[in-house]
């Protein structure tokens, strides 16, 4: 607990930041946008054109859809949260103007909606796709259509998308299922179905860009402008590259990029990844930690019934492939399950809490044993919870009138295995670890744990080793070790932080710069910890 | 150099993987001089339980630098893992310097078992003037812990001459990978790659076991514990998507900054070899000495890709990609490809709440699409496959190049005999 | 597209090497008699001519049908339901390509077949040596000669047909095409079992590098600086072997569109990248790839379509907007020009007569007192002009109508008027290098 925090580094500290705002405990993180009105929400959108930094000290020419009311460029474009059954009505002027020299107008500008329906567009011209609106700054354009389907959806500028996406034209729209309620948590669902409900909620809206494209749009080189030889070398996590994804949401350096992606969450608790591919190439998103369950593609459940089955069709994967146009939606969670020894550090009946996500399986005896007794029983039903034969696994007994092991002066720890024709019944290896085989009468529990199992390995010494800015210096969740001099600082939690980040490693750069590019760190905090 | 050398890559990873810890200690050089390079060894513990942990499986890798062969023939500098089992700390520079190898050495075990990997960070030889630490991500490894994650912005890499031992409790199996996660985008292009995947419990099984109306045997085989037999293969083949931009590693041998953005693939490769060394099923033969005349070549590639089976059998195809730049493609005209399993994870949907099995969702395929860092489990049944000579390669037909000679890239041949 | 099958009980082919397996009953054949050819193709937008390889589909003697011209993608081959033996015979064609090889082949990748590989050094069969490269994944047809491919194990489907020799070439050149197998002929027809549909649009992706065909074209492919073909940049881009807003110029259904009615559409990929079609206004229910079905069909606006890649997915569009579709991996250029590549429209621009309402662009067309009247927007005036084409085949080449007043309002309330024409023309308005819209004349469906 003396860790040296000396070290202030000048670059982002979201955590530090989480400390200072001091957001009570027990809330859930949400993402950030425009809600508007229900049931008629109106967003006044004006295309512009500006700049963003990435952290290769590039400053890029870029054009987005700003908010009306705020008058700001902004990339990506304000992220539209609306409600399932929304009439929902954007307006759209243009006031892209390229540089030069010469200056001229730029051209038209647009909004398509993949994944809506009936979409009605009005004013303006025609274009390819949809009504455009000119840079002339006047005119109106305006797309009306009812958010028919909760979801994660985008949109993007329907015309000359080889050019005005490049440029930063594009944005999130989130449908929030009907009854939605951030404050009551089974009402706190990405879907209308209960399996979508979540407990924080995060968007990776995944872009590319190519530096030396945005050069030719600010010098009206337009005739240079060739999207086939498209090569990237900046990419963006919802308009930021690392580390500024990690920075406060509106912070003042990223005037023009005001969305964050510093996820932070608790043991067990579930995560909704709201995956958006915005720009030119696929990405494999990968996060470290668990894999993740794909729940939803385009914003549609993954069901085999629509309507009516739920996600019975979701993926379990350890790596997203959000392609461009698409969304995808994942829930993550890290439980610490088996980790093969007790992430908190605790020993068998000592100090400290005993933590709600160190029981893997549970159940009760369904009729008593002796002190040599080698089988169990568990009420019917129960059993499968647990591993499965030829597996054994570590269990705890205890009494029933403990609320957990640590409390019973008499448990015991024994080595268990399912009978392979009936789950509900067990053979065990009485008295391990040094505990005593004790009569259990029906009703004790029985729990899959690895509370109390020591770290198996000897960490080395902290001089051979070189610790990261999310190290905490001790392999325990919520404890902290020593650490080197200028090394870690950005964990005051203590939690176990973990990478999400693109596995096309070359893309976790800012241009010649590692690391950077489309890499957020996920924080797992101990139980207490404050998520903003 | 050393009489494992000789076995089949296979031979020795069970060797590796399957033998009791103890007989490690065995496996010790002891006609080998004493190490005139190295009198540092205090960094290097290689923790293995022994008899006190039943279930332990001990591994010890080492990491630094080394040279590999492009199948046009050109050198490619590297850092990469390579195998030091037994292999004791006094003498495992001189053993090691310069031996990395592409892919890595491959690692298995099986489910329920404790792994205790120990890597050995050796230096770079042709860049003393690096001192990066490295580290060993398990990719994939659910519900990870930071401390042993690899990922070192969240915990540690090790320095030059020290050693970490990483502890797994594998409690799922299926096809994962693992590679270095120090400077990731520069270490992973530079070839620290391996494939590494985990046997379901459901292998060893007591025979006659029923599993729903399928009746488990002795010795079959399965990539999960489906409980129905439905996995159950012949032929494991693990075939690893990877891919080099020589000039990226001509820049590092160079002792050039590395070119991250120009980053380009040319050598599109399976099993860390382009075609058709994809179908030696010798190891290749390394160049080091070009660059270091007192170190002897070495067979560093020691993976081949060929596929071979007898008509009838089912092969299953652990394809993982850890390319650092882009998605690839593998088709292979005429043979039916049923994807069981993704992300080391078997392709069903969600258990239901009462524990039986969640809906099957294993789809046939003639394409199968991976980015960096995403694995997929494919069986091929060749009972109505004619015998022949097939071949499995990318669709994404430019990369059937290795670099600027033609007829090569990410292919491979798989004979039905 | 041509979907011109042959059906007759099996009978020993007449013409090349017979690699068809006995069978043991009577079993009905598809025969089809394919030519590959060298051809060319003119971009839009006043565009390269481009050399590429196609097939054309013939008699038994190999000489073209009526009406039959080298195409890519190649002729749609269409396997009536029930028949269990599918046999192309292929006339080899080519032209010379210097180093390049002339041999060719044919694979279906998504069906078994007896393949026998020819390797580089001219030998076949199993290899001999660790350092033979393969050169041909099933037997070779040589130049001049004809070698007939047989499949035995047929089932429904949506397949590829490609080029098996040194295809990271000769499929770049344009040696592919599609394979069509559906389960009962209706009506309504059905891909697969119980997958009915009303109508149906084939969509071939496919790309395009310039350089790498000229190369072939000259015979310098194996010199430098194409040695290989890892230097892979694609200018133009593909819908049914033509870049937008030649994609319009062919009919996209087989059958008149007919609002709520269900629409097979069969994406298929030959080319070398993934592309991301993405559907404007309309969800697509994906019921098959490769020519298996999907276990349970996904509902979603877009499709990961790699290549080599085919789906299979079923629209019912409710209503007559635009819908779009348009590949979101953004190869939306002819070249460097904008509104061209991966881009057309899942409406009726105009299969047998019918035409859209509008193609949706700066152009509108109305009628007006035997008149036809053109609107646009902002576009520069002076390099713009107006051309026109039949939507019904057999399709004209585009024609130049005449540049537009350049007198005209910039901001374009009003513009042209040109006199009636006969129904069925698309018109286009051309600024400058970019198509700057188009727009449609004829019985409004």
């Amino acid at each position: 607990m003396n860790r040296d925090r000396k070290r202030k580094r000048t670059t982002e500290a979201a955590a530090l930041a989480v400390l200072l705002l001091g957001i009570a405990v027990g809330s859930h993180a949400t993402i950030l946008g425009l809600t508007g009105t229900s049931p008629n929400p109106t967003f006044a959108f004006i295309a512009k054109q500006g700049y963003i930094s990435t952290p290769d000290g590039n400053t890029i020419y870029c054009w987005g859809y700003a908010n009306a009311a705020t008058g700001a460029f902004q990339l990506p474009g304000p992220t539209l949260i609306v409600n399932e059954g929304d009439t929902v009505t954007i307006t759209l002027q243009n006031q892209i103007s390229i540089p030069g020299p010469p200056a001229a107008p730029g051209p038209a500008v647009s909004m398509i909606f993949p994944g809506q329906q009936n979409v009605s567009a009005s004013g303006g011209t025609a274009g390819v796709l949809t009504q455009e609106a000119p840079s002339d700054g006047t005119t109106t354009v305006t797309y009306t259509f009812v958010a028919a389907h909760p979801g994660t959806y985008t949109y993007f500028s329907g015309t000359r998308m080889e050019l005005e996406v490049e440029m930063g034209l594009y944005g999130a729209l989130i449908v929030r299922p009907a009854g939605f309620d951030p404050n009551v948590a089974a009402n706190r669902r990405a879907y209308d179905d209960p399996s979508s409900q979540y407990d924080h909620e995060y968007l990776y809206l995944l872009s590319d860009l190519d530096p030396n494209l945005h050069p030719l749009v600010e010098q009206n080189k337009l005739n240079q402008y060739d999207n086939t030889t498209f090569f990237a070398n900046n990419w963006l996590v919802t308009g930021r590259c690392f580390p500024d994804t990690m920075a406060d949401p509106n912070v003042g350096y990223l005037p023009s990029q005001p969305y964050n992606t510093a996820p932070l969450t608790h043991p067990g608790e579930k995560v909704l990844l709201r995956f958006i591919g915005a720009g030119h190439d696929m990405h494999p998103l990968h996060h470290h930690g668990n894999n993740a369950l794909m729940i939803a593609k385009d914003g549609r459940l993954l069901e085999s019934v629509p309507g009516v089955s739920g996600p019975d069709l979701a993926v379990s994967d350890f790596t997203q492939t959000v392609a461009p146009g698409e969304t995808i939606d994942a829930i993550w969670v890290w439980y610490g399950y088996h980790l093969g020894w007790d992430e908190y550090g605790h020993t068998l009946g000592g100090p400290g809490p005993f933590e709600p996500n160190e029981i893997y399986a549970q159940s009760t005896l369904a009729s008593s044993i002796g002190v040599s007794d080698t089988a169990i029983t568990v009420p019917a039903g129960t059993g499968h919870a647990f591993l499965p034969p030829p597996r054994t696994f570590r269990a705890i007994i205890w009494g029933s009138g403990y609320a957990n092991p640590d409390l019973d002066p008499n448990r015991e720890v024994v080595t268990a295995t399912r009978s392979l024709t009936n789950p509900d019944t067990f053979t065990i290896t009485r008295a391990q670890e040094g505990t005593a085989a004790e009569a259990w009468s029906v009703g004790s529990i029985i729990a899959d744990t690895d509370h109390g199992l020591p770290l198996p390995v000897t960490m080395p010494s902290i001089q051979n080793l070189e610790f990261g800015q999310y190290a905490s210096g001790s392999p325990f969740l919520g404890q902290s070790g020593p650490l080197p001099p200028l090394q870690g600082g950005f964990n005051p939690y203590n939690g176990y932080y973990f990478m999400f980040h693109s596995h096309n490693e070359k893309e976790i750069v800012n241009n010649n710069v590692f690391p950077g590019g489309m890499l957020t760190m996920m924080g797992v905090l101990p139980y207490g910890a404050p998520i903003p | 150099m050393n009489g494992m050398r000789k076995l089949g890559w296979t031979a020795l990873l069970a060797a590796l993987l399957l033998a009791a810890p103890a007989a490690r200690a065995d496996n010790l050089p002891g006609s080998r001089p004493p190490d005139p390079y190295r009198s540092r060894t205090e960094g290097i513990q290689i923790q293995c339980p022994g008899a006190t942990d039943p279930k332990a499986v001990c591994v010890s890798i080492a990491c630094g630098d080394g040279f590999v062969k492009m199948a046009d023939g050109s050198d490619q500098y590297i850092f990469g893992f390579q195998d030091v089992a037994g292999i004791d700390p006094t003498v495992m520079w001189s053993y090691g310097r310069l031996g990395a190898e592409f892919p890595a050495p491959t690692l298995y075990a099986k489910e329920g078992q404790h792994l205790y990997l120990t890597l050995t960070n050796l230096g770079m030889i042709m860049r003393p003037d690096l001192f990066d630490p490295h580290t060993v991500h398990f990719h994939g490894f659910p519900n990870a812990a930071s401390i042993f994650d690899g990922e070192p912005m969240a915990s540690f890499g090790v320095t030059q001459n020290n050693s970490v031992t990483y502890f797994y409790d594998l409690q799922e199996p299926g096809t994962f990978m693992y590679h270095c996660h120090q400077e990731a985008s520069e270490h992973m292009q530079m070839g620290m790659l391996g494939q590494l995947y985990i046997l379901p419990a459901q292998d060893d099984l007591p025979d006659g076991t029923l599993l729903g109306t399928f009746t488990h045997h002795t010795g079959y085989k399965y990539v999960y514990d489906d409980g129905d037999g439905s996995t159950k293969y012949d032929v494991e083949v693990p075939l690893q998507m990877s891919s080099f931009d020589p000039h990226f590693h001509a820049a590092d041998l160079g002792i050039q900054p590395p070119p991250f953005a120009t980053m380009v693939d040319v050598y599109p490769m399976l099993n860390g070899r382009g075609y058709p060394n994809t179908c030696d099923p010798g190891g290749i033969m390394n160049n080091r000495n070009a660059y270091r005349s007192d170190i002897p070549n070495k067979v560093a590639q020691k993976i081949p890709a060929l596929i071979s089976c007898t008509q009838g059998q089912k092969v299953l195809l652990r394809i993982s990609s850890l390319s650092t730049t882009e998605f690839n493609t593998l088709t292979a005209p005429g043979l039916p490809m049923l994807v069981v399993g993704t992300g080391a994870h078997l392709l069903r949907g969600p258990d239901k709440p009462d524990g039986t099995a969640g809906k099957n969702l294993y789809y046939l395929t003639q394409t199968i699409t991976l980015g960096g860092g995403e694995s997929t489990d494919v069986i091929v049944d060749t009972t109505n496959v004619p015998r022949g000579t097939y071949f499995l390669y990318t669709s994404n037909l430019n990369e059937l190049s290795n670099d600027h000679e033609d007829y090569g890239g990410m292919m491979t041949e798989f004979v039905v005999n | 597209m041509t979907m011109q099958g042959m059906t007759r009980w099996l009978r020993p082919a007449s013409l090349g090497v017979l690699l068809w397996a006995s069978l043991a009953g009577p079993a009905r054949a598809a025969d089809f008699y394919l030519k590959a050819a060298a051809m060319t193709k003119t971009m839009p937008n006043a565009g390269p001519t481009i050399t590429m390889w196609g097939y054309v589909l013939c008699d038994a003697t190999f000489t073209p049908l009526a009406g039959q011209v080298v195409q890519v993608p190649g002729p749609r081959l269409v396997v009536p339901p029930g028949d269990t033996v599918l046999n192309i015979h292929l006339f080899d064609g080519l032209p010379s390509a210097g180093s390049e090889t002339s041999n060719t082949s044919l694979v279906i990748p998504e069906l078994p077949a007896t393949m026998v590989p020819t390797w580089t050094d001219g030998t076949t069969g199993p290899r001999t040596s660790t350092a033979q490269r393969v050169r041909s994944f099933t037997q070779e047809t040589a130049p001049g000669g004809s070698v007939t491919y047989t499949w035995t194990s047929l089932r429904p489907g949506t397949f590829l047909y490609e080029s098996g020799t040194h295809p990271s070439v000769q499929v770049q050149m344009g040696l592919y095409g599609c394979v069509t197998i559906d389960a009962a002929t209706g009506p309504p027809a059905q891909a697969y079992p119980g997958v009915p549909y009303d109508n149906e649009a084939l969509l071939v992706f496919s790309e395009v590098d310039p350089a790498i065909h000229a190369a072939v074209a000259a015979g310098t492919y194996g010199t430098a600086p194409y040695t290989s073909t890892i230097t892979y940049v694609p200018k133009y881009f593909f819908i049914n072997g033509a870049p937008y807003p030649d994609t319009l110029a062919a009919p996209m259904f087989t059958k008149p569109f007919v609002l709520g009615q269900r629409i097979l559409l069969r994406f298929l990929n030959p080319g070398e990248e993934t592309h991301v079609p993405v559907l404007q206004d309309l969800y697509m229910t994906v019921v098959a790839q490769d020519g298996y079905p999907l276990p349970y069909p996904r509902t979603e606006y877009s499709l990961i379509l790699e290549s080599g890649k085919t789906f299979d997915a079923i629209i019912t569009p409710a209503t007559s907007g635009l819908h779009g579709l348009f590949d979101r991996r953004l190869r939306l250029t002819n070249n460097m020009s904008s509104n061209g590549g991966m881009l057309t429209y899942l409406t009726d621009n105009g299969a047998a007569g019918g035409c859209p309402g509008a193609v949706g662009s700066t152009l509108k067309l109305s009628k007006s007192g035997g008149q036809i009247l053109f609107t646009w927007g902002n576009i520069a005036l002076a390099s713009s002009y107006i051309v026109y084409q039949s939507h019904v085949a057999p399709l004209a080449p585009f024609t130049q109508q005449g540049t537009l007043n350049p007198t005209a309002p910039a901001d374009g309330t009003t513009g042209a008027t040109m006199p009636m024409p006969p129904d069925n023309l698309v018109f286009f308005l051309i600024s400058g290098d970019n198509l700057a819209g188009g727009g449609c004349v004829g019985p409004q469906r």
